[in-house]
């Protein structure tokens, strides 16, 4: 059992403050992934729950207990870092054990549990190694397995995979997610990479300049984001956002009139928006499809080919750029003129200050946890 | 001539130039020290002349070789792992833990080797006298302490400031506290710097001639007393005083020579990042 509880909690370095309040629950057992820009305060945060930077106030509550002032060992905590950051002059069973060490378990114990570690991450055979003589991922899985060791309440990673190439960090995101299951155990993760975020989280907390942007389900996030900061870092390519105006405002939604005359009636909830008010559309490039007409046309400026799909970067008459998903075997050329209908269900508004106007329908999978969004598909 | 080649060549020459004149004094004093005392003052100096060891024996005869050796060495070592106790814990509180001040303080530290020596002599030679220090082996060690702490610091600094912080923190994750952390992490991780400072101590502390010729007589005296006992009031004997330096230099030199790689990297170590 492990649960943790920020309160209120702030980081100041002389007069500058890079945590500006932040209040989460983190469940027993959850996957929470903290992401956003660099320089957002994510690693400075996982830091204050490490105990390697100090809370300047609020609380930090583990298992119910403030452990603001408790050192980092003492709170039950392990942390993996993207550096990996491995003794270099001790071997991998050495480094494996080395919290046992300092905690005075008895040798045999202290193999048999460095044993039991490396089958579970398959470092068996590379036990006598120093971590110079390791690749990447390897050292990836040492610094894991240092962790693992201790058994810890909460497991933190600082952005772990960042150090690996692009196919190794699919297949240790793979392993990581593994983990998760295999030991069933809390995690806090840092990461700047979207994918990482949507693949193993259970939570996903979005952080900029010091402040939570917002924190829910994967899913949550895609379909309900809270703001257009949120809307545009979920999600690739990014949200195209389209300036517009509300021509009306019913019980069944808003219809709000494109800079290209087009009106849209999207579905929202009633009351937030008026006739007149400049609203931000926001419509995903996977929702858009090129069709011989459509609410927006323009001419299509960029084709990047992916193989299975094809992105168009579109220039509206306007000037606006869009990015269109369209399929992969599409003939469409630079230069040529497509047209693009939208489905009112899967456009977002925004009202003038940045905030979302509540969907009129919450999305199904929008609060279902990782693992029974899993079970279900 | 290709510039490039022309630059080497003179570099080259200026190289060697600067090493004959440091080289020089030293091989005069050892072709020196096997004249006889006629010889040796001799003008024009000769260069080949029949080699004697007659001084060496004079040396010998005069005082004890060993006692003054014994000296040196305790007082070096003694003096060079005190100053490790004290620097260690310091650079790495400085190294990892900086303040808004820690580079004034490094700063201040060093300009204090900017001062002579002699300004602080009375001070120093009242608190001995009070101290009863006076000709022993351990105050000599505190102020050879003293005089090296400042570089030995900036040397354990400039080290430590290589071991990736992270390490350090992984091992506070792990459960260790400052004393294991210093101990089981960054002294190995540092261990070439940590020698090559200590063998510039050492060295410091061996050709010292200013505090021991002062606050020593002979119980506590160190080869650098040994060698100034030559130069007796009745004259210059520069034969016997080349003799007893050679002797005096010979084993930190030897010890210098073997350690020749440890100490080329500590002194070049930051300045060539």
């Amino acid at each position: 059992m492990a649960t943790l509880q920020l309160k209120g909690v702030r980081k100041s370095y002389g007069a500058l403050e890079v945590i500006k309040g932040v209040d989460l629950s983190i469940d027993d057992r959850e996957f929470c992934v903290f992401v956003g820009p660099s320089g957002c305060g994510k690693s400075t945060l996982l830091r204050m729950i490490a105990g390697l930077e100090e809370i300047t106030s609020g609380d930090l509550v583990i298992d119910g207990q403030r452990v603001n002032d408790v050192p980092p060992a003492d709170r039950g905590l392990a942390m993996v870092f993207q550096s990996y950051a491995l003794y270099p002059h001790m071997s991998v069973a050495d480094n494996m054990a080395f919290s046992l060490r300092l905690a005075g378990v008895p040798k045999d114990e202290r193999r048999a549990k460095v044993v039991e570690a490396a089958r579970i991450l398959h470092l068996d055979k590379l036990l006598d190694r120093k971590p110079r003589e390791l690749s990447g991922g390897q050292r990836q899985r040492v610094a894991i397995g240092r962790a693992i060791v201790r058994k810890p309440r909460v497991f933190l990673f600082d952005e772990p995979l960042s150090n690996l190439d692009a196919a190794l960090r699919v297949q240790m995101r793979i392993e990581l997610a593994r983990l998760h299951e295999e030991l069933a155990a809390t995690m806090i993760y840092v990461t700047h990479d979207q994918v990482e975020a949507m693949t193993l989280a259970d939570k996903i907390v979005v952080l900029q300049g010091g402040i939570v942007e917002q924190a829910g389900s994967p899913l949550e996030l895609y379909h309900h984001p809270r703001n257009l900061f949120v809307a545009g870092f979920i999600g690739s390519p990014k949200m195209n956002f389209l300036p517009a105006v509300v021509a009306a405002a019913q019980a069944g939604g808003a219809s709000v009139r494109l800079a290209g005359g087009a009106t849209v009636e999207v579905p929202v909830a009633p009351g937030r928006v008026r006739p007149g008010d400049s609203v931000t559309l926001g419509v995903r490039p996977e929702h858009l499809r090129p069709a011989e007409s459509g609410e927006i046309a323009g001419e299509v400026m960029v084709v990047e080919r992916l193989g299975g799909e094809t992105y168009l970067y579109t220039r509206l008459a306007d000037g606006e750029m869009i990015v269109i998903q369209a399929d992969g075997e599409i003939p469409t050329r630079v230069h040529e003129r497509i047209a693009v209908r939208l489905d009112p269900a899967t456009c977002h508004l925004f009202d003038e200050a940045g905030l979302a106007v509540e969907r009129a329908r919450r999305h199904p999978l929008a609060d279902i946890r990782r693992a029974e969004t899993q079970r279900a598909g | 001539m290709n510039p490039g080649i022309r630059e080497r060549l003179v570099l080259t020459a200026v190289g060697w130039i600067a090493a004959g004149l440091i080289f020089f004094p030293v091989f005069w004093m050892v072709l020196t020290s096997f004249k006889t005392e006629v010889e040796a003052v001799q003008t024009p100096p000769s260069l080949f002349f029949t080699p004697t060891l007659e001084n060496y024996a004079a040396v010998r005869e005069r005082a004890d070789y060993v006692h003054f050796a014994t000296n040196s060495v305790v007082i070096s070592l003694g003096a060079t792992l005190l100053a490790l106790v004290v620097a260690v814990p310091a650079a790495y509180a400085m190294a990892f833990f900086p303040g808004k001040r820690t580079k004034d303080l490094l700063l201040w530290m060093l300009s204090t080797k900017m001062m002579p020596a002699v300004g602080v002599l009375i001070p120093v030679y009242l608190l001995f006298r009070d101290f009863g220090a006076i000709d022993s082996r351990w105050g000599l060690i505190v102020v050879y302490t003293l005089m090296n702490l400042p570089i030995v610091i900036w040397m354990l600094y400039t080290f430590f400031k290589e071991v990736p912080k992270d390490i350090l923190e992984a091992g506070r994750m792990d459960g260790a506290r400052p004393r294991q952390e210093v101990w089981l992490l960054l002294m190995p991780l540092s261990l070439p710097g940590i020698a090559s400072t200590a063998l510039l101590s050492i060295i410091l502390c061996w050709n010292e001639a200013f505090w021991s010729l002062n606050l020593t007589t002979s119980a506590a005296a160190p080869l650098t007393t040994f060698i100034a006992s030559f130069s007796a009031p009745e004259g210059l004997f520069w034969a016997k005083l080349s003799a007893a330096s050679t002797v005096a230099i010979a084993p930190i030199l030897v010890f210098g020579w073997m350690s020749q790689r440890q100490l080329v990297r500590g002194l070049t170590f930051g300045a060539v990042k």
